[in-house]
C-alpha cells in the first residue's frame, strides 16, 4: 500500500476513534439521572448522528484499505472473458452507478446469458453490452450463432432468466434468427 | 477476584486516550474499577503483570501488536480472566477469531457504552463463555465461506437462479451427475435439506 493511502487511512482511523469517544461522552450524558426527557431526546439524536458519521468514516476507510475492490462492471468484464474466451468479440460496459439492489441479480443473469450463448449458439462472436437508458439498466448479450433461442420449457435456462427479470419488474426481449441471437434485459 | 474486595478490576487496552477515558468513566458508573490503562501491546503486558486484572478490554489493533495475540497470551496463563475484544471492525471473521483466541466477548467500539458494559459484566460473570451480538450469523457465514470450494460456490450461485438441475449443469458445461455431486456436498456442508434452504443460506450469509 502506498504511503499516501496509509496516511489517508490513519487520518480516517483517528477521526473514527475521536467520533467513538464523542459518542461515549454522549452515552455518559444520557446516563446522568438529572437530565430531562427533552434533553435526553436531543442527546439521543446527537448520538445517532455520531453513529452515522462513524459508519461513513468506516466505509471510506474500507475503500482505502481495499482500493482494488472491483466494480460490477469490472467483475462482469472479467467473467465474460472467462466464460467466452476467444469468442468474446466485443464488450461495451458503461461506467455508471448500478443500483445496489439489482447488482447481484444482474451479475447472475449476465453469467447465465453468456453461458447460454457459449454453450448453445455455436457463435464465433459474442458481445456483451451494459449501459443505462432512461434510468434503467440494460444488459444485452448478442451472438452471431445459429439462433433458435426462445423462452420455452425445453430451454429452462431462459425461462429462469425471464422469471427472474419479471420478478424484478424488468423487461426481457429475445430476438433470434439464423444470423444470431440478441437477448436484452432491462431492469 | 482481586485483592481490593468485591469490585472487579478492569484493565483498558486501547491506543486512543479519549476512548479509554470514556470507558473508564463508564466503568466507574457501573461499579467496576479501572485498575489501569495501556496504550500498546507491550504496555499491556506490563500492566497485566503488575495489576493482575479480573477483566481486560482490548482493542484488536494495537500500534505494536495484535489484540488477538494478547488475548491468547492472557488466556493461556489465566482461564478466569474476563476478556472483551473492543474493535472498530465489524467483520465476522474478526469476531470468530476473537472467540477462537479465547475472548469472553466481542463488541464493536461504536456500540453504546451500556452495551459494552453489559458484555463486560457478562464476561466477568462467565469468563469461559462467549458473548457477541451477531454471533450466530458470523459463525454461519464464516464457516460456510470457508467450507465451500470455489467450484461449489459457483454451483451454489447457479442454484440461486431459476431452472432445473439439468439445465444449470448444462450451462456450466458439467454433467448432471457432477453437478449433483457438488450440490450434495454443498447441502451437507451448509447443513441444509434442500435447494431452497441452500439458496436462503447463500443469500443471508453473503456467499452469493
Amino acid at each position: 500500500m502506498s504511503t499516501r493511502l496509509e496516511l489517508a487511512r490513519d487520518i480516517h482511523d483517528g477521526i473514527a476513534q475521536d467520533l467513538v469517544a464523542l459518542g461515549y461522552e454522549l452515552d455518559l450524558l444520557l446516563g446522568k439521572s438529572d437530565s430531562t426527557v427533552e434533553s435526553r431526546r436531543e442527546i439521543r439524536t446527537l448520538r445517532f448522528r455520531v453513529d452515522d458519521l462513524i459508519s461513513k468514516v468506516r466505509r471510506e476507510m474500507y475503500e482505502l484499505r481495499d482500493p482494488k475492490t472491483l466494480s460490477l462492471q469490472e467483475e462482469l468484464a472479467a467473467v465474460a472473458k472467462e466464460i467466452c474466451g476467444e469468442q468474446l468479440a466485443k464488450f461495451e460496459i458503461a461506467q455508471f452507478d448500478i443500483p445496489s439492489a439489482i447488482q447481484s441479480e444482474l451479475k447472475a443473469i449476465a453469467i447465465e446469458l453468456l453461458r447460454n450463448a457459449k454453450a448453445h449458439s455455436r457463435a464465433s462472436q459474442i458481445e456483451l453490452n451494459l449501459g443505462a437508458v432512461e434510468n434503467r439498466t440494460y444488459l444485452e448479450v448478442r451472438d452471431n450463432g445459429v439462433g433458435g433461442a426462445k423462452v420455452d420449457i425445453s430451454r429452462l435456462g431462459l425461462v429462469g432468466i425471464s422469471e427472474r427479470v419479471n420478478s424484478l419488474n424488468g423487461n426481457f426481449e429475445i430476438s433470434s434468427s439464423d444470423k444470431g441471437t440478441s437477448i436484452k434485459v432491462f431492469l | 477476584m482481586s485483592l481490593s474486595g468485591d469490585t472487579p478490576q478492569v484493565l483498558i487496552i486501547d491506543d486512543h486516550s479519549a476512548v479509554r477515558a470514556g470507558i473508564a468513566q463508564a466503568l466507574q458508573r457501573a461499579e467496576l474499577e479501572c485498575c489501569g490503562e495501556a496504550a500498546s501491546y507491550n504496555e499491556a503486558l506490563a500492566q497485566i503483570a503488575h495489576t493482575n486484572p479480573d477483566a481486560i478490554i482490548v482493542d484488536l489493533n494495537l500500534p505494536d501488536g495484535s489484540g488477538l495475540d494478547l488475548i491468547r497470551w492472557v488466556r493461556k496463563g489465566s482461564p478466569e480472566t474476563a476478556i472483551v475484544m473492543l474493535t472498530m471492525s465489524d467483520s465476522d471473521a474478526d469476531l470468530v477469531a476473537a472467540m477462537q483466541a479465547g475472548a469472553s466477548g466481542f463488541v464493536k467500539k461504536s456500540a453504546p457504552l451500556n452495551e459494552i458494559i453489559s458484555i463486560l459484566k457478562r464476561a466477568i460473570d462467565s469468563p469461559d463463555s462467549f458473548t457477541a451480538s451477531g454471533l450466530a450469523t458470523a459463525l454461519k457465514s464464516t464457516s460456510a465461506k470457508n467450507l465451500l470450494t470455489q467450484r461449489e460456490v459457483e454451483v451454489l450461485a447457479a442454484l440461486c437462479l431459476v431452472g432445473d438441475i439439468a439445465t444449470l449443469a448444462r450451462n456450466m458445461n458439467i454433467s448432471e451427475s457432477t453437478f449433483k455431486t457438488h450440490t450434495g456436498s454443498i447441502y451437507r456442508k451448509l447443513e441444509v435439506p434442500n435447494r431452497a434452504s441452500a439458496v436462503k443460506v447463500a443469500r443471508d450469509s453473503g456467499i452469493i
